[in-house]
C-alpha cells in the first residue's frame, strides 16, 4: 500500500466516521424535538392545579392510600428528617416502611430512639424475593411507621422486602435522602383516580435540591447551586423530565420511572416479582417487566408521567461522583436493554418494541458509543486536515446552540 | 454559511425564549404577590362580617372594584365553610357579581380555569349557574365535565343517571373514581335509580360497582335485597363491592349473604367476605372464619384473622385456641394476628 492510497482509504474512514457522527446526532435532534413538540402539546391540555388546597378538597376522599417505601443504607444523619417530613406529607392515607438494609452506621439506633421503636410482629406474604429480615419495629404511638431492620442486599432487595409489607393498594419507592413537596403525593395519584382501571404506575418530576434552602426535611426556598456542574445538571434534568418523559408518556412509551419518586399499583408489581435483584438499573428494568408483563397477557394499561408532583435530590458536584453514577446508570440502561432485547422492533409489543426500546437503542446503547467516537476522533481528523475548520467550528456552534435551543424550549 | 445562520437562529429564538420566559415570571410573581395581599385583606375584613351577621352590603361597596378579588377569596372561604356562613358569603358573592367572573371562565382556553369555575359554581346555586354547567356538560376536558357535573348534583339539579354518564364517559370509556363522588350524593335523593343501575347487567362494570359503593351513604335498608342479589351477581368486581358494601352497611339480615361469600371461589371475595362478618359480628361464623386462617390466599388469612378479632371474646378465643395449636400456617397466622392487633 503506498502512502496515497493509504491516506485516501484514512480520508474515507474520517468522511464514514463524520457522517455517523452527524447522522447520529441528527437523529437524537429529531428525537428532541419531537419531544419539545409533544410536551408543549401535552401541558396546554393538561389541568395542573397550583392550589394544593384545592387539590386536597377535589381528591382526598376518592386517594387510594399509598405504602411509601424508604430503602436506607448508611443514613444516619438524614433519616430522621426524612421520616418526619414524610409523616408531614399532605395525604390522606399513607403507611410509612423503612428498610434499614444493614447499615453499619447507627440507622436503626437512631430511629427506634427517636420514634421510640418497640420490635413488633407483622404478617406478609414472601412474594418479591429479599435477604432475610431480622425485625420489624413499630410504635402505637405512630402506627403508620414501620421500620425494617434487614441483611443487607442492596437497594432493590430492601424495596422488594417493603413491598411485601405492605398493605396499600399503591407502593411509592422513595430514595431515603429525597425530599417529597408536601402536595406531590395527592398530585401523582391523579392517574390512578382519573382512570382507576388503566393505570398501573406514575412517575413525578424529580428536581434537584442543591442550592436550595432545606428546613426539617422541606424545601423552604428554591435557589440555584453554586457548583457548576450542579448547575448542568439542572438543565439536564429539567429536559429530562419536562420534555423526553412528558413526550414518551404521551405517546404511551414511557419506559423509566425515577427510582427516586414513582408510584406503582403494588398488585402489578408484585405480578412480575418486584424488583429485580441482578441489576443496578432495578428502576429501568421495573417499568420494562410491567410493560411485558402486561403486553403478554394482552391487558390494557397505562403508565403515566405527571409533571407537577416534585421530589427533590441532591446531585453530585464532584467529577468523581458523577461519573460514578453515570457510569451505574449506563451500565443499568444496558443491562436491561439487552435483558429484554427480544421486545426490540417487536411487533408484540407495539409502541413499546419500537419507540420505546428504538429510543433506548439510540439514546442508551448507539447514542453515547457514537458520541465518545465523535468526541475521539473529529478532533484527530481536523488535526490531519481531513476536516475543514470553518465547517467544524460551524457544526460545534450548531449542535450547542441546538442544545440551548431544547434546553430553553423545555422550559417554556 | 447557511449552518452559521441556522445557529444564530437558534440561538436569537433561545435568548428571546429565555427573555419572554423571566419578564412573564417576574409580572406573574407580581401579580400573585397582590392578589395575596388584597385577598389577605378582603379576608381581614370578611370575618368580622360572618361574626356579627350583617354587614355584607357595605362589605361589598368597599370592595366593588377588586370584583375579582372578592369573588376568588370567596369562594375559596366558601368551600370550608357549611351552613349560615357558608350562606352569608354566598350572599357576599351574589352582591358582588360574582357570575360575571365566574361563568366567563367556562369558556377560557385554559383547562384550569375551565375546572375551578365548574368547581366554584358548585357553592354558587342559581338558574345562570345551572345553564353554564349544563353546557359545561359538554367540555372537551373530561375532568371538566366530572366538576360540572358533581356541582349540578351539589346544587339539587335532577341531573338524570344516563346524562351523568355520559358525559363523565373518557374517549376508552372508563371512568374516573370520582363518579362516585357524584353517586354518593346521588344516594341521598334517588337510591331506587342508583340500585337500578348497579343491577343492570349491561351496565359498564366499573360503573356497578361505584353505585353499589354509594349505595350505604344514605343509609337506606331497603336496598339490602338488592345488594345481596349483587353478592351473587357473575361479574367478580360486583360481586366484591356488594360483599364490601354489605360490611359498610352491617345490617345482620346479610348474614346468610356474607356467609355464602365465606366460601366463594374466588378468593378476593372471600377476602371481603370476612372483613363484612367481622363488621357485622357474625359470631356464628367463628368456625369458618378460623378455617379460612388455613386459607392458600394471604389477603384471605389475615382478614380471617382480622375479623376474628372484631367478633369480641368468641374471635379471641378462637384466635388463642389456634395460636397453641391447629396447622402450622393457622397457628402462625393467630399468633400473628393477636401480636399485631392486640399488642
Amino acid at each position: 500500500m503506498d502512502y496515497f492510497s493509504g491516506t485516501e482509504i484514512l480520508r474515507s474512514f474520517a468522511i464514514t466516521v463524520s457522517w455517523l457522527v452527524i447522522g447520529v446526532g441528527l437523529v437524537q435532534s429529531a428525537i428532541y424535538l419531537s419531544h419539545l413538540a409533544i410536551a408543549r402539546r401535552v401541558l396546554g391540555r393538561t389541568a395542573i392545579e397550583p392550589r394544593s388546597e384545592t387539590l386536597w378538597q377535589r381528591y382526598s376522599d376518592v386517594a387510594p392510600p399509598i405504602a411509601l417505601l424508604v430503602p436506607a443504607y448508611n443514613e444516619e444523619k438524614t433519616i430522621v428528617e426524612s421520616v418526619y417530613s414524610l409523616l408531614a406529607l399532605a395525604y390522606p392515607h399513607t403507611e410509612i416502611i423503612v428498610v434499614n438494609d444493614g447499615s453499619t452506621d447507627s440507622t436503626l439506633d437512631v430511629l427506634k430512639e427517636t420514634f421510640r421503636l418497640e420490635p413488633v410482629e407483622r404478617s406478609y406474604d414472601r412474594i418479591a424475593p429479599h435477604a432475610e429480615i431480622r425485625s420489624i419495629f413499630g410504635t402505637p404511638r405512630l402506627p403508620r411507621l414501620l421500620v425494617v431492620d434487614k441483611v443487607n442486599g442492596g437497594k432493590a432487595d430492601a424495596l422488594n422486602a417493603a413491598i411485601n409489607l405492605a398493605r396499600s393498594p399503591l407502593i411509592a419507592a422513595i430514595d431515603a435522602d429525597s425530599i417529597l413537596d408536601a402536595d406531590s403525593l395527592i398530585r401523582a395519584v391523579r392517574p390512578f383516580v382519573n382512570d382507576p382501571l388503566m393505570t398501573v404506575a406514575t412517575g413525578g418530576t424529580v428536581r434537584i435540591a442543591n442550592g436550595c434552602r432545606i428546613r426539617s426535611g422541606r424545601i423552604v426556598g428554591v435557589g440555584l447551586p453554586r457548583n457548576t456542574l450542579a448547575l448542568f445538571q439542572i438543565i439536564e434534568y429539567l429536559r429530562a423530565f419536562l420534555a423526553a418523559r412528558l413526550a414518551l408518556s404521551a405517546l404511551n412509551t414511557l419506559t423509566i420511572i425515577s427510582g427516586a419518586f414513582g408510584v406503582f399499583r403494588r398488585n402489578v408489581v408484585l405480578e412480575v416479582g418486584g424488583y429485580s435483584l441482578d441489576t443496578v438499573g432495578e428502576d429501568l428494568e421495573l417499568v420494562i417487566k410491567i410493560h411485558r408483563h402486561l403486553m403478554d397477557q394482552g391487558r390494557d394499561y397505562a403508565i403515566d408521567f405527571v409533571p407537577d408532583p416534585v421530589c427533590w435530590t441532591e446531585v453530585p458536584e464532584s467529577l468523581m461522583t458523577l461519573g460514578n453514577q453515570r457510569a451505574r446508570w449506563q451500565r443499568g440502561a444496558l443491562e436491561v436493554f439487552f435483558k429484554h432485547i427480544r421486545m426490540l422492533g417487536n411487533p408484540r409489543y407495539g409502541r413499546i418494541g419500537f419507540i420505546g426500546f428504538g429510543h433506548m437503542l439510540i439514546v442508551d446503547v448507539v447514542g453515547p458509543v457514537v458520541e465518545v467516537l465523535g468526541y475521539l476522533l473529529i478532533p484527530l481528523f481536523w488535526a490531519l486536515g481531513f476536516l475543514e475548520v470553518g465547517y467544524l467550528l460551524a457544526f460545534l456552534g450548531l449542535t450547542f446552540s441546538f442544545g440551548v435551543f431544547i434546553s430553553v424550549g423545555s422550559r417554556m | 454559511m447557511m449552518i452559521w445562520q441556522a445557529t444564530a437562529a437558534l440561538f436569537a429564538i433561545s435568548l428571546g425564549w429565555t427573555a419572554l420566559m423571566i419578564a412573564s415570571r417576574f409580572s406573574r410573581d407580581r401579580v400573585a404577590r397582590r392578589n395575596r395581599k388584597l385577598k389577605r385583606a378582603f379576608l381581614t375584613e370578611l370575618l368580622p362580617v360572618l361574626e356579627a351577621g350583617d354587614g355584607e352590603a357595605e362589605l361589598v361597596d368597599r370592595w366593588r372594584r377588586r370584583g375579582s378579588i372578592m369573588s376568588q377569596a370567596g369562594l375559596e372561604i366558601a368551600s370550608l365553610l357549611r351552613g349560615m356562613e357558608r350562606a352569608q358569603v354566598q350572599k357576599i358573592l351574589t352582591q358582588a357579581s360574582w357570575e360575571s367572573t365566574v361563568i366567563p371562565m367556562l369558556k377560557s382556553r385554559k383547562v384550569q380555569r375551565r375546572l375551578a369555575a365548574a368547581e366554584a359554581l358548585a357553592y354558587l346555586p342559581s338558574r345562570k349557574t345551572t345553564a353554564a354547567l349544563l353546557a359545561a356538560l359538554k367540555d372537551r376536558h373530561r375532568t371538566v365535565r366530572e366538576a360540572a357535573a358533581l356541582s349540578l348534583v351539589m346544587n339539587g339539579h335532577p341531573l338524570a343517571i344516563g346524562e351523568i354518564l355520559d358525559a363523565v364517559s373518557s374517549k376508552r370509556a372508563t371512568y374516573s373514581v370520582r363518579v362516585s363522588q357524584i353517586f354518593s350524593i346521588l344516594a341521598l335523593r334517588s337510591i331506587k335509580d342508583l340500585s337500578r343501575i348497579a343491577l343492570d347487567g349491561d351496565q359498564d362494570t366499573a360503573v356497578r360497582v361505584m353505585a353499589i359503593q354509594a349505595l350505604p351513604n344514605a343509609g337506606d335498608y331497603t336496598v339490602l335485597p338488592d345488594i345481596e342479589r349483587l353478592a351473587g351477581d357473575g361479574e367478580l368486581d360486583v360481586r366484591i363491592a356488594a360483599l364490601r358494601c354489605l360490611g359498610r352497611i352491617a345490617h345482620p339480615a346479610a348474614a346468610a349473604t356474607v356467609t355464602k361469600g365465606l366460601h366463594d371461589r374466588a378468593w378476593q371475595v372471600r377476602v371481603v367476605a370476612a372483613e363484612a362478618a367481622g363488621r357485622i359480628g357474625l359470631v356464628d361464623q367463628v368456625g369458618r372464619l378460623a378455617e379460612l386462617l388455613d386459607d392458600n390466599l394471604w389477603w384471605v388469612r389475615q382478614r380471617s384473622g382480622e375479623a376474628l378479632m372484631a367478633l369480641g371474646p368468641a374471635g379471641l378465643q378462637a384466635l388463642g385456641t389456634l395460636k397453641d395449636g391447629g396447622t402450622a400456617r393457622k397457628n402462625r397466622t393467630a399468633a400473628l394476628v393477636l401480636s399485631e392487633l392486640a399488642g
